[in-house]
């Protein structure tokens, strides 16, 4: 049966599926493209400085003021260019943590024995199991609040995530004959790993870690939102979305802004990986 | 005669449990083929996996060129696989789909460290496709590329780039067409013959297919629950045989109906 | 055509992207007759199964027809379909163990279809008869301690035990013909050659229609005495395996029986010197 199900997708998938994976790629750079450029220009030049409070309580988008101001008087779009920055770091910087942890610990898990590896599995279905912001919060509470503090416990939760998807890919792999190939062929286990089981699951792996960048990025802001993430005058833009809570209707672009921001990243970095992972699938490329 | 590959009074228990292989004893010599025929559960994936050094026996021992061979050790694990590769029954899984034809081929060469130079490495492999019957041009391509058959070719390809002795064959044509199966063993008693170069490569054929094995090896292991029940010269076993289950299997293989 | 015949009329098979997977294909199975349809991988052989059945996958298309116990399958709604699937036809796998329900005993499998036999003849079973049933029938395919085989799950059994197990389902409904799809490629040797034995025996005591898929030529030789040919979605030839085995007339036909006969000639004399 499976060699049937096989043959139709050879017939029909390759041509609408490389079109619409091009697509994808091309809107994915796109917005993530866009924050990225926002951030950067944000560290040669700002609008105006973080603590000008000179452009008048909340006033509408302006020429001098694109983006209005908010309740203190401050530039909104200079916050909004900070924020990008925040958000990369967040996003990167846990999944940067959460990926390498999360893949040492999952081939670990992987290769592990039995016993060892049902106790670590356990413990990792217990940390998934835990809320991402309680454990965030614990962190913050012991180390102080900050926005590495957020970005190490963001990064921790995700490596339990991370970890549980390595295992049971990288279990699949080993599976294969070309694992026991691969060896009795003389390599060494470091080089069947390098070799055939990260290029294997890196894709698998490549895009669960832009979905948990966008999470990591909605985490921080969540975070920021309750009062515990970057400290002012960097605001992120879960912060700025807190602070226009309660002048939604006399001032809505200073709600609006940052959410529209935040879903043009994470929908970004979704369609980014969907379009990478099919760039380095040789199955899936064409041939000239 | 030297002997290539030999298994003497080879044990194996998984813990705690029944022997999965009872004294197992057998012996390769240069220039033949063999045979190793069973069905499931008749411990050959268990055999097989002692041979490649995956697992080491109970009790007993292999014998790699004559001299006894230890798996734990690394060093005669290494100089072991020089000389012993192999090759696997499913065509579709044993090729790593993110590697080049090229640095499959590549892979046991590098690996142990025959020649990590990248023009060596280059000829060589060519030179392995070659002598499988494939053009040297495909070695930028991706297995998803070929047929079956043809990534059975590569493999073999793959298997015998270090010019090894012995050639661990499991199940090599079962999952290919008939007339696929029939180049596939005519190359691979081609490989016997020294017709890929100037050296050797003997086969030991894991396998069910009596028709197979028939047609490829010139001496027959017939292995039944763990045990081995009769071997022989393939003609002598196939002809008459002597053990209740060897008569029983030959009996069971379907046949051509005879048309005179 | 009566009852248990089958007849396919230039049946087609269409992929989406409008490839041929089968061309043009005809045959007829007389009412208790049997025929051996051979093809290697890629040939068509088990799209024509699915096809009979009605069951094509997602993105395939039939053309054509395909009578079978006087009902058109191709284009066919589903609800008809059903009505014929297990009464009229059934099939076997190659593979039991995914084409039995791993989280279900053989004999809940197996008494699902007995049931809805019964209840189409107008005699439901009571639970004490549905039970006995099911004995019955594994029993019928020799199966050892059928009380035991009804209480297993199928990984719990033996490959050819399994396949066994799904022969007994799929002949629950009494259908007229049977399908058989590389039944025993993935059984060894010797459980392979009783397996036939019962097949054929079965097929046989209950006047069956058969429809035997193999790339095996000695298989289908042991079951079927007329063959169609299949390369790549096309019928090259079709007519007596002995003929066919004697005087191949197409060219791919010669090849494939002289890469049998080769394989088949080893097992006389051991290996050609």
């Amino acid at each position: 049966m499976s060699s049937i199900v096989a043959l139709t997708q050879e017939a029909t998938a390759p041509v609408a599926r490389r079109r619409r994976r091009s697509i994808t790629l091309i809107a994915g750079s796109i917005c993530v493209g866009l924050i990225v450029a926002i951030a950067l220009v944000s560290f040669f030049y700002l609008p105006y400085s973080t603590g000008d409070t000179s452009g008048g309580r909340l006033s509408g988008p302006s020429l001098a003021h694109w983006a209005g101001t908010d309740e203190l008087g401050r530039d909104l779009l200079t916050q909004l260019m900070i924020g990008a920055r925040i958000a990369l770091a967040a996003g990167g910087g846990s999944v940067i943590i959460g990926g390498v942890l999360g893949i040492l610990i999952g081939l670990g898990t992987a290769f592990a024995t039995r016993w060892l590896d049902d106790t670590l599995s356990a413990i990792l279905d217990i940390l998934i199991a835990f809320p991402t912001l309680l454990l965030a919060m614990l962190v913050i509470a012991a180390e102080g609040e900050s926005l590495v503090s957020a970005i190490i416990a963001i990064g921790l939760a995700m490596s339990a995530i991370v970890a549980r998807l390595v295992r049971i890919l990288t279990k699949r792999v080993l599976a294969q004959d070309y694992i026991t190939a691969s060896r009795t062929s003389g390599t060494r286990w470091i080089g069947v790993i390098g070799l055939h089981i990260l290029p294997n699951i890196w894709p698998t792996v490549l895009v669960n870690l832009a979905l948990q960048f966008g999470l990591a990025v909605l985490a921080e802001a969540s975070l920021s939102y309750l009062g515990l993430g970057a400290p002012p005058p960097n605001a992120s833009w879960g912060e700025l979305l807190q602070e226009a809570q309660g002048t939604v209707y006399t001032a809505p672009v200073g709600a609006i802004a940052p959410g529209v921001l935040l879903v043009i990243l994470v929908i970004g970095m979704n369609l980014l990986a969907d379009g990478l992972r099919d760039i380095g699938d040789p199955t899936r490329r064409s041939r000239s | 005669m030297t002997t290539l590959l030999e298994a003497q009074d080879v044990t194996f228990a998984y813990r705690r449990g029944q022997p999965v292989l009872r004294d197992v004893s057998f012996a390769m010599e240069a220039g033949t083929n063999l045979g190793l025929v069973g069905e499931s559960g008749a411990g050959k994936t268990t055999l097989l996996r002692i041979l490649l050094g995956l697992a080491v026996p109970t009790s007993g021992r292999i014998l790699s060129n004559e001299t006894p061979f230890d798996a734990r050790d690394r060093a005669q694990l290494r100089a072991y696989r020089r000389v012993t590769q192999t090759m696997f029954q499913d065509p579709y899984s044993s090729l790593d789909p993110r590697q080049t034809i090229g640095r499959i081929v590549a892979e046991p060469l590098r690996s142990l460290g025959i020649t990590r130079d990248a023009g060596e490495l280059r000829v060589r492999v060519a030179e392995a496709l070659r002598s499988v019957g494939l053009p040297d041009d495909i070695a930028d391509r991706y297995p998803h590329e070929f047929s079956g058959g043809q990534r059975q070719r590569i493999a073999i390809a793959r298997a015998i780039a270090p010019r090894p002795k012995v050639l661990l064959a499991d199940e090599p044509v079962s999952a290919l067409d008939v007339t696929t199966r029939i180049r596939v063993i005519d190359l691979l008693a081609e490989l016997g013959r020294g017709e890929g170069g100037d050296y050797r490569t003997a086969v030991v054929l894991v396998s069910h297919d009596l028709g197979a094995v028939a047609a490829l090896c010139d001496r027959v292991v017939i292995l039944d629950r763990g045990t081995i029940v009769e071997q022989g010269g393939t003609r002598d076993v196939l002809r008459d045989p002597q053990d209740a289950y060897t008569r029983r299997l030959l009996a069971s293989v379907p046949r051509l109906p005879r048309l005179d | 055509m009566s009852a248990g015949g089958l007849v396919v009329d230039g049946l087609t098979i269409s992929a989406g992207s409008g490839a041929r997977l089968l061309s043009d294909l005809s045959f007829a199975i007389e009412p208790g007759s049997r025929l051996g349809l051979i093809g290697e991988s890629g040939s068509g052989k088990s799209l024509t199964a699915l096809a009979i059945i009605g069951l094509l996958p997602e993105g395939l298309t039939a053309s054509g027809s395909v009578r079978l116990a006087s009902h058109e399958i191709v284009g066919a709604p589903e609800r008809e379909l059903n009505g014929v699937r297990g009464r009229d036809v059934a099939v076997v796998f190659q593979e039991p163990l995914t084409a039995l329900d791993p989280l279900m005993t053989i004999g809940r499998q197996l008494v699902e279809p007995l049931r809805r036999r019964a209840i189409a003849d107008g005699e439901p079973l009571s639970r004490r008869e549905a039970a006995l049933a099911v004995s019955d029938r594994l029993a019928e395919v020799r199966l050892p301690d059928p009380d035991r085989i009804a209480g297993a799950y199928p990984w719990e059994i033996s490959g050819g035990q399994r396949q066994r197990a799904a022969l007994a389902i799929a002949l629950a409904g009494r259908p007229r013909l049977l399908i058989a799809d590389e039944p025993t490629t993935a059984l060894d040797v010797t459980v392979q050659s009783d397996v036939l034995d019962l097949l054929d025996r079965l097929v046989d005591e209950r006047g069956m229609s058969l429809l035997f898929i193999s790339h095996d030529l000695a298989v289908v030789a042991r079951v079927a005495p007329r063959v169609v040919v299949l390369e790549r979605g096309i019928a090259v030839e079709s007519g007596e395996l002995r003929d066919l085995l004697t005087h191949p007339a197409h060219a791919y036909t010669r090849e494939f029986v002289a890469s049998a006969r080769e394989l088949d000639a080893a097992l006389d004399w051991g290996v050609p010197q």
